[in-house]
C-alpha cells in the first residue's frame, strides 16, 4: 500500500466515522482501523449492533448516510473517488432499494411488496424504471446530506 | 480523525472521544455500559502495575487477551 493510498482508507475511514457521530439514528460506534482484515477490503469501523432487529425509516437513511460518508470525504479531502466505496455503494443500493420495495416507506410505492419471485417481476416496466429513480433520489438526497454534513465537520475528520 | 488513524492504526471508543468529543446525543445504556467497563479497566490496568510491576505479567496479557475476544463475540 501506498502511503497516499493509506491516507486515503484513514480519510475514507475517518468520512464513514464522523458520518455515523453526528446522525442520531444510527448505530454507535466503538472502534475504527486503517489495518486492512482481509484481502481487498481497506479499513473498517466496529457498531455496536442492536439487540432489535427492528429499524425505523429513519435509520434505514442513516445507515445509507453512514455507508456514503466514505466517498464523500474522499471527494471532499483529495477532490478524487477511488474504487474503496465499492461495497459500500452495493450497501446503499440494496437498502434503498429495500425502503422502496420491501418496506413500503415511500408514499409513492406505498405498502406493496415488489420483490421478484420465480425469476419474473411482478410489475411492469414502467414501474421498474420509476423504481430505479426513486432509489437513485434517496440516495442523491442523501449523499447531499452527507456532503453538507462533512463539508461542516471537516476539520473533525481531518484531526 | 484521520491523522490519529494514520499515527496509531486502531482507535477505539474512548480515543475518538478525545479527538472529536462527546456525541451530540444520549449514549445508549449498553454503550455508557462499555464505556465504563473500558474505564474500569484501565484503572485497574494501572493499578496493577503500580502494586506488582512485572510480576505475573504473563497472566495478565493472557487475561487482556480473553477480554478482547470477548469483545469481539
Amino acid at each position: 500500500m501506498t502511503p497516499l493510498e493509506r491516507k486515503t482508507v484513514a480519510y475514507h475511514e475517518a468520512g464513514h466515522a464522523i458520518t455515523g457521530w453526528f446522525l442520531e439514528h444510527s448505530n454507535p460506534l466503538l472502534k475504527i482501523t486503517i489495518i486492512p482484515r482481509s484481502k481487498g477490503s481497506l479499513g473498517f469501523a466496529q457498531y455496536l449492533p442492536d439487540e432489535l432487529s427492528l429499524y425505523t425509516k429513519e435509520a434505514l437513511l442513516d445507515m445509507i448516510k453512514v455507508a456514503l460518508g466514505g466517498r464523500v470525504a474522499e471527494a471532499l479531502f483529495f477532490g478524487k473517488v477511488t474504487t474503496g466505496a465499492s461495497d459500500d455503494i452495493k450497501k446503499v443500493t440494496r437498502i434503498a432499494h429495500s425502503l422502496v420495495s420491501v418496506y413500503g416507506m415511500t408514499e409513492e410505492f406505498g405498502l406493496m411488496s415488489y420483490q421478484n419471485s420465480e425469476g419474473a417481476k411482478p410489475y411492469s416496466e414502467y414501474t421498474a424504471q420509476r423504481m430505479d429513480e426513486e432509489v437513485k433520489r434517496i440516495v442523491d438526497n442523501c449523499y447531499k446530506e452527507v456532503e453538507e454534513l462533512l463539508e461542516e465537520k471537516k476539520e473533525l475528520i481531518e484531526a | 480523525m484521520a491523522e490519529r488513524l494514520l499515527e496509531k492504526e486502531s482507535i477505539n471508543l474512548p480515543e475518538i472521544i478525545s479527538v472529536i468529543g462527546d456525541r451530540p446525543f444520549e449514549m445508549k445504556e449498553s454503550i455508557r455500559n462499555y464505556l465504563n467497563e473500558m474505564k474500569t479497566r484501565e484503572t485497574d490496568a494501572a493499578e496493577k502495575k503500580d502494586t506488582d510491576f512485572d510480576a505475573d505479567a504473563e497472566e495478565e496479557s493472557s487475561e487482556e487477551q480473553k477480554k478482547e475476544s470477548d469483545e469481539k463475540s
